[in-house]
């Protein structure tokens, strides 16, 4: 294990002046060779990798409804606000904590482009309420946005200029969507070589691609201008066998010596402290 | 992670309830006899494992996933261990077995949220089990060479009674029981973190406390024969040390904020 390690080391790397670990970006569609390292100069490889396609798969969201806060400023609070959670059944008029305003569901609705995207994931969903004061009342739609899971509602037109909405205290309705969470976030990856295709392989966490003596990890998923690109952390595998040997026979060292050698009593007439 | 305490009106949380109960009722039930109180755990047993089946089939997943979960699942591990550890290695103290066990199953009955997540991206792997299963059966069998060799350093040694061995040699048993376990955690966990993150090793708050926690028994199995044979509280300090660092790797490394680490999911 010692040896595999000192062979895959940094140092080790750098006296063979090859490089352990670095990073590359590939938009997909395209292939890159270049490895960006600690080194001030980026690494070519001898190959490139090609991003065939990148997705993310989520579970369906557990729960459909949102979840409501009345929120207040409050000074005294460690976070400079109080959040109340309540509850808003769909239909129901319910009472909005700390004003005298009321709030309810009429529907949850989807948008234009229906419930699920081509990966299985649930679209953004949007709620639709009425808000009411005395005998003033409206309507609004709340579009949830991908990047944020809070949508916040200020009740200027139930209150007019009645509220200095700026003012510590006026209350200010959020709302926070379901949260989707990844299943899992995948890639295809192709390797070229002299212009052909010598490797392929979809790669998720857990399961990277491995070619040539360095492995292939799904680091990051994003979008730059519209268009998906991923992150691939890439390692050396130096020593790594060595290692896994090393691995193999302290664990079958370590079972033969306690469990075998000894027997299941482990010697218990042997003089006491006999390992 | 934790709520305050508090009873979870769901019928798991009745089965979990149940089985904390029972483990603490098999406590007064030795005192009467050794045979009820061995039927009160037992008991005490069915109602744990049927509280991880539930679980299971509710989640779809192996309970392993979070606090609440593993110590689910060390509670229910405690009475078949405890059985084994009898009948194949002749350890007895099977009461203290059920004291341990009803203290594992309290923070899942009454504290830890129960709150059930999908399996992050980073936990789908083949080797989420056997290294999480490798290490809850080694903890489970270290926390009683842990209680016993406290017993060792506040008392002293006992001679077992008929065919079960003598206390310092029942610390000593157990832990060798247990170390091959700890191992194949500790390295199913390098082998899977160079498949989930590159390296083998990452210095990662909870590998480190492992890798402290490994070395401790290591250590405690090197003493030579006639070191411990001298000095067999001094020896079984170090037994309790590596049950204290156990409890750092499987609590505080995931509770305090300072060893937030690549295991925060866990």
């Amino acid at each position: 294990m010692i040896c595999g390690g000192l062979w895959g080391s940094r140092n080790a790397h750098r006296l063979r002046q090859a490089p352990r670990r670095g990073q590359m970006a590939v938009l997909e569609g395209s292939s890159s060779a270049v490895l960006l390292t600690d080194a001030p100069e980026p690494v070519r490889l001898p190959f490139s990798v090609c991003l065939v396609r990148c997705w993310q798969e989520y579970y369906p969201p557990a729960e459909t409804r949102w979840t409501f806060f009345s929120v207040q400023a409050d000074p005294d609070a460690e976070e400079g606000y109080r959040a109340a959670e309540f509850d808003a059944p769909d239909g129901r008029e319910v009472p909005l904590p700390g004003t005298d305003a009321r709030v309810q569901v009429l529907q949850y609705v989807l948008p234009p482009g229906g419930a699920l995207d081509a990966h299985g994931r649930a679209a953004p969903p949007t709620v639709k309420l009425r808000l009411a004061r005395g005998e003033r009342w409206t309507v609004k739609l709340l579009v949830a946005h991908d990047e944020c899971p809070y949508e916040q509602l200020e009740l200027t037109d139930l209150y007019d200029d009645e509220v200095d909405w700026l003012r510590a205290g006026a209350p200010v309705l959020v709302l926070q969507r379901p949260e989707q969470q990844v299943r899992d976030y995948k890639g295809v990856l192709a390797v070229l070589r002299d212009g052909r295709e010598v490797a392929r392989k979809t790669i998720e966490v857990n399961d990277p691609l491995h070619y040539d003596g360095y492995h292939f990890y799904l680091a990051e998923l994003g979008q730059a201008h519209g268009r998906p690109y991923a992150v691939l952390n890439v390692v050396s595998d130096a020593g790594l066998v060595v290692v896994l040997a090393g691995f193999a026979l302290l664990l079958g060292g370590v079972v033969w010596r306690m469990w075998v050698r000894l027997g299941p009593r482990g010697g218990a007439n042997a003089p006491e402290g006999t390992p | 992670m934790i709520a305050a305490l508090a009873l979870k009106p769901t019928p798991l949380g009745a089965l979990m309830l149940t089985a904390l109960a029972l483990h603490v009722l098999a406590l007064p039930a030795w005192a009467v006899r050794r045979a009820m109180g061995q039927a009160v755990f037992a008991a005490g047993f069915v109602a744990a494992a049927a509280a991880v089946v539930l679980r299971t089939v509710q989640t779809g997943q192996p309970p392993m996933q979070n606090l609440f979960e593993v110590f689910l699942l060390l509670g229910a591990m405690m009475f078949p261990l405890s059985l084994l550890g009898r009948r194949a290695l002749g350890v007895g103290a099977e009461a203290l077995d059920a004291a341990l066990a009803a203290a594992v199953l309290f923070p899942p009955a009454l504290v830890f949220s129960a709150a059930a997540q999908p399996l992050p991206p980073a936990l789908q792997s083949p080797l989420f089990v056997p290294h999480v299963a490798a290490y809850l059966l080694a903890y489970v069998i270290l926390a009683k060479a842990g209680a016993l060799a406290a017993a060792l350093v506040v008392a002293g040694d006992r001679t077992g009674e008929g065919k079960l061995v003598s206390r310092a040699q029942a610390v000593r048993t157990l832990v060798r029981a247990a170390l091959p376990l700890l191992t194949a955690g500790l390295l199913l966990g390098a082998v899977w973190g160079k498949l989930a993150w590159g390296d083998w090793w990452n210095w990662d708050p909870k590998e480190l406390w492992s890798l402290a926690s490994w070395l401790a028994f290591v250590a405690y199995l090197h003493v030579p024969p006639g070191v411990a044979a001298r000095r067999p509280r001094l020896i079984g300090a170090i037994v309790v040390l590596g049950a204290a660092l156990i409890l750092i790797t499987l609590l505080w490394a995931n509770l305090a904020q300072r060893f937030a680490g690549l295991h925060s999911y866990a």
